[in-house]
């Protein structure tokens, strides 16, 4: 390291110190990165505009070694390319966090970008839906406010069963399972009026739907509630479920369904499923 | 002649500075415990100019748990902070070369997008 006095000289006998500003040279490479390794990414490429140090710093492999999943190797041979050794880990984080589709384009995964963690998003077209060839009940619907650019939208029907599965290796830690609903057939607008006796929706209020999570490790939760708020879509919660080892994929299988045929049920649109690490859960409602 | 004793010279660590690390040394010999987690708690709190130099101090004397949890702190002190406000508490200046990097502005798009 360079011997510049200016600001690590011995302080002057009266105390008072007035150092020179650091000029490049001055400040390890490492040292600069230990310190951003303490940061979160964004604010870690944020401060990798602060000066060339800072730029060549903020990429240094060990930090972000850090911040990828410990499975990462894994995640981007699989659905990314093959041989990635040959890009640096800043390279590899910045890519996992764009999502990454797979199954014919009906699921895709990315990394938060701030805490590294998996999330995970399923298309009403990759899930099982009783009835869903049948016009008269279910209709797959092209939109712009899913990522998948498609809801399926439920007109009518008494049995009422939606289920998936999911098999994926997700990293170690614990996960939120969610279905994005919206009562109704369009998402309420400031300046648009919609009727309330025209929009089909019914049913709900009868008797609760009920949602399921199971993995075969054992985990199992039930849950029930009541579907409100029509023209707004929301988050419902079905459960969490632990991951131990991210070298094991988890097969996780999840439902919503009101199968009691004493009343028919409408008006439903179903956009997707998402599983993300449970500490962002309140991120994604917040989104709505 | 032989000496009997052995002069080690870190001229780019002050002499402020390196009694601070003795200190730190001194106190973590014998091992961590709840009294040196609360002393570590107390050492690093102080001035950035100081931080900074143990920063320095430990990654050149090359004590790996100081360097650790000053590195931490100094990490700490930059969350949140823009960096023009981190240019001028850390006293950093700005690469001033000509052929400084041409997307310096949009290094990292994905992380803000």
């Amino acid at each position: 390291m360079g011997a510049n006095s200016s600001l690590l000289s011995p302080e002057s006998t009266d105390g008072s110190s007035h150092p020179a500003k650091i000029q490049l040279g001055d400040i390890p490479e490492s040292c600069v990165a230990l310190v951003l390794s303490y940061l979160d990414p964004p604010e870690i490429c944020k401060l990798a505009r602060l000066n060339r140090a800072f730029r060549a710093a903020s990429s240094a492999d060990f930090i972000w070694d850090a911040k990828l999943p410990l499975n990462y190797h894994h995640l981007v041979e699989e659905y990314l390319m093959k041989n990635p050794s040959k890009l640096g880990k800043n390279e590899i984080y910045r890519r996992l966090t764009r999502p990454v589709r797979f199954d014919a384009g009906n699921k895709e995964f990315w990394l938060d970008k701030r805490t590294g963690g998996l999330c995970l998003s399923i298309s009403c077209k990759a899930l099982t839906i009783t009835g869903i060839d049948d016009r008269r009940y279910w209709n797959f619907i092209p939109t712009d406010e899913s990522r998948f650019h498609t809801i399926a939208y439920l007109q009518q029907i008494w049995w009422l069963e939606v289920e998936g599965d999911m098999d994926f290796s997700f990293p170690t830690g614990t996960y939120s399972l969610l279905f994005k609903l919206r009562l109704g057939r369009f998402t309420k607008r400031p300046n648009r009026w919609v009727s309330n006796h025209d929009d089909g929706v019914h049913g709900w209020d009868i008797k609760p739907v009920q949602f399921q999570l199971s993995t075969p490790d054992g985990q199992h939760v039930v849950s029930k509630c009541f579907l409100e708020n029509k023209g707004i879509w929301e988050y419902h919660h079905v459960g969490d479920f632990v991951v131990d080892d991210s070298n094991v994929s988890t097969k996780i299988k999840f439902s919503l369904a009101q199968i009691d045929c004493t009343h028919t049920k409408g008006g439903l649109s179903v956009d997707s499923v998402l599983i993300c690490p449970c500490n962002l859960v309140k991120d994604f409602k917040a989104l709505l | 002649m032989i000496a009997d004793e052995i002069v080690l010279s870190f001229p780019n660590i002050t002499r402020v500075t390196m009694s601070k690390v003795l200190e730190y040394c001194n106190i973590h010999g014998a091992g961590a415990d709840d009294e040196t987690r609360a002393f570590d708690e107390q050492f690093v709190d102080v001035d950035q100019k100081t931080l900074f130099d143990l920063v320095l101090a430990a990654h050149d004397l090359k004590i790996k748990m100081l360097y650790d949890i000053v590195g931490e702190r100094t990490g700490d002190m930059m969350k949140g902070k823009t960096p023009e406000e981190i240019r001028i508490i850390f006293n950093i200046g700005e690469n001033s070369c000509v052929d400084d990097h041409p997307l310096q502005k949009e290094l990292n798009p994905w992380a803000f997008e």
